[in-house]
């Protein structure tokens, strides 16, 4: 399990998690907290990248999640903190062999 | 048209002489129009011979001009102008519409300006008595009329292929200058038609005072291999769809106060010295706030996204007259991997599908026959030679075009199968491939960097680098340089900017956000999809 809290600007918290303990294993993002905050985060989310260029999505994997949470923008406008499984993200590492691409 | 026609003399003998023909407008409205453009003419010593007409078509500058002995419809769009060569067989429908509001004499004067055109459209035309024949059909996205032949859209690296007689970009600009300069000064006035100026013969050469220096001695700057899929791809974006796009991106009205009220909600908030009730105050405001702007947001998306709806159904329908027994062939002949799918024997899923909220999504054969068949349709068929496999080897989907497979990993969701079918098509076309390089080359900041440096995060490999810019996501300037035999670096034909841009087509809500954040990418990627 690898799981985050987000806090906005307003205060609201949300927090966000995977069930796996593979950073390149796919299961489905869970959310928990105000419909608003949620809303709002995931809206953003949803836009957002993985180290490997895929596009995070209702299931994501946590390496995807890690990256898009450690960006610039994600600190500036929800300050996340990670809450369990920070070891599954330590280093990214696709799996995949050098003629292959992601 | 050279730059320094602009300033030449006899082109104000031809604008005096323009003044009579405009005194022959029957209509008040129109005549007024012709005479603004020409006072604008004659104050800027514009060329007027070669803006044959200016008005606004559907809200946008539109109308023809001459470049050299050719004639062209255009349409402005902010940077640029789009143009087509009046098509052979419709010189003679121009030419009455076009001269109808003026003294029918002047029809007399019309072979200077389809000089070359006119007697081609006379030569070839089969019902004229003098002709050899119809001309040749050209494949509509292939190829194209030059001269008397077809030649293809693209050259094998990529780029546009000219013909002999296309307008150089200096015509372009020039033609740009002179309608901005038109759009400029008619301000607030809107024509609901295409309005004329009425054309000047060309003088003959013993007229015309001493040349002056051949612009043509200095050589046209090279167009980079991406910049015409990007001129396509904005070609097919409607006004509607822009319009709304652009309300999007450039929020206004309403959107744009509360965005407003927002950030000095959250500047506020930022600040220490709002504590206690206050802050509670403030921050039951900036929620409030929120609300309102993401509604506001929610219906100007749906917006969007249906005009994206739009642009997305035409590609498929136009692509489906073509290609609909091959795609369908394609689907059809995939190896699908058992463990790929998911299904047992019996052909039921084996485990929690799509939208169970429960676990990774999952699909059948027939479902990703289905997203290959889409992609094929929507891309063409490009990348379909090597896809030939459907693999389920490890969670992280990935692409193997020398394999001829798409491992389609734990969660294959259409965006998934669209980004790694879309590797493909940079190994089976190298033009595409060198396009995005060279896409990647003009937007970059800098040189070529580790990715763990580029992004801050660690985690990356030594061995990942990219190209920098305000992309998207910093993944998308990623090259695959290597090590050839002769111990030099290389590039793969392969990156990342083809295959994200790929994904983000696979929705029109998808679609809009790839546009939001980031309309040149996007435009490549439609023009790559188009061609």
């Amino acid at each position: 399990m690898i799981r985050y809290k987000l806090t906005n600007d307003f205060g609201d918290e949300v927090e966000i998690s995977l069930d796996t303990k593979d950073q390149n294993d796919f299961v489905p993002l869970v959310f928990a907290g105000d419909h608003l905050a949620v809303t709002d985060v995931q809206d953003w989310l949803f836009q957002q990248s993985g180290p490997y260029g895929h596009t995070i999505r209702e299931v994501t994997s946590p390496a995807d999640l890690a990256y898009a949470l450690g960006t610039e923008e994600a600190i500036a406008n929800y300050n996340p903190e990670i809450l369990e499984g920070g070891k599954i993200v330590e280093s990214f590492d696709p799996g995949i062999s050098d003629d292959e691409m992601t | 048209m050279p730059a320094s026609a602009i300033a030449t003399p006899p082109k104000n003998k031809q604008l005096t002489s323009l003044d009579a023909k405009a005194e022959a407008i029957a209509d008040p409205e129109k005549q007024q129009i012709v005479n603004n453009i020409l006072g604008v003419l004659k104050s800027s010593n514009a060329d007027a011979s070669a803006l044959l007409s200016f008005g606004l078509q559907n809200g946008k500058i539109a109308g023809r001009y001459r470049a050299g002995t050719q004639v062209y419809d255009y349409e402005m769009s902010p940077d640029s102008i789009d143009d087509v060569p009046v098509p052979e067989g419709r010189g003679d429908s121009y030419l009455r519409g076009y001269y109808s509001g003026f003294e029918p004499a002047i029809a007399t004067q019309s072979k200077y300006y389809f000089k070359g055109w006119l007697s081609r459209f006379d030569a070839k035309s089969s019902k004229s008595g003098t002709g050899f024949g119809k001309k040749p059909k050209c494949t509509e996205g292939k190829s194209r009329l030059c001269g008397g032949t077809c030649i293809p859209l693209l050259k094998e690296n990529g780029e546009p292929r000219r013909c002999r007689s296309d307008p150089s970009p200096k015509d372009k600009q020039t033609i740009l200058d002179t309608i901005r300069s038109l759009e400029k000064r008619q301000g607030e006035r809107s024509p609901a038609a295409p309005v004329t100026t009425t054309p000047e013969p060309e003088k003959p050469k013993a007229e015309e005072p001493p040349p002056e220096k051949k612009p043509e001695s200095t050589p046209q700057p090279k167009k980079p291999a991406h910049q015409g899929f990007i001129e396509t791809g904005d070609r097919l974006i409607s006004d509607e769809a822009r319009q709304k796009l652009d309300a999007l991106t450039a929020p206004s009205g309403e959107r744009l106060k509360l965005a407003q009220d927002l950030n000095k909600i959250k500047a506020g908030l930022k600040s220490d010295k709002i504590q206690g009730e206050k802050r509670k105050k403030l921050q039951e405001i900036g929620r409030a706030t929120l609300a309102k702007y993401k509604e506001l947001e929610k219906s100007e998306n749906e917006a969007a996204a249906a005009a994206m709806k739009d642009i997305r159904d035409r590609m498929l329908r136009e692509s489906a007259k073509q290609y609909r027994q091959k795609a369908t062939d394609f689907a059809k002949g995939i190896n699908i991997d058992d463990k790929a799918t998911g299904e047992n024997q019996s052909g039921a899923l084996s485990g929690p599908v799509a939208g169970s909220g429960k676990a990774p999504m999952r699909k059948s054969a027939a479902e990703l026959r289905k997203d290959a068949f889409e992609y094929y349709l929507l891309t063409k068929g490009k990348g379909a030679d090597s896809i030939q496999n459907f693999t389920y080897e490890r969670d992280r989907a990935s692409a193997n075009p020398e394999q001829k497979k798409v491992d389609i990993g734990k969660s294959p969701t259409k965006q998934i199968m669209f980004h790694e079918m879309a590797h493909h098509m940079e190994y089976n076309n190298p033009a595409i491939a060198a396009a995005a390089v060279s896409w990647i080359q003009s937007r970059a900041t800098g040189g070529v960097q580790k990715l763990k440096d580029i992004t801050g995060n660690q985690r990356y490999r030594d061995t990942e680098v990219a190209y920098t810019d305000k992309f998207l996501s910093p993944y998308v300037g990623k090259i695959y340089p290597y090590k050839g035999t002769d111990g030099k670096t290389r590039l793969r034909p392969a990156t990342e900017a083809i295959s994200m841009g790929v994904e983000r087509m696979a929705t029109p809500e998808d679609m809009v956000n790839f546009y939001r954040q980031d309309p040149e990418h996007f435009k490549f990627i439609l023009g790559v999809l188009a061609a």
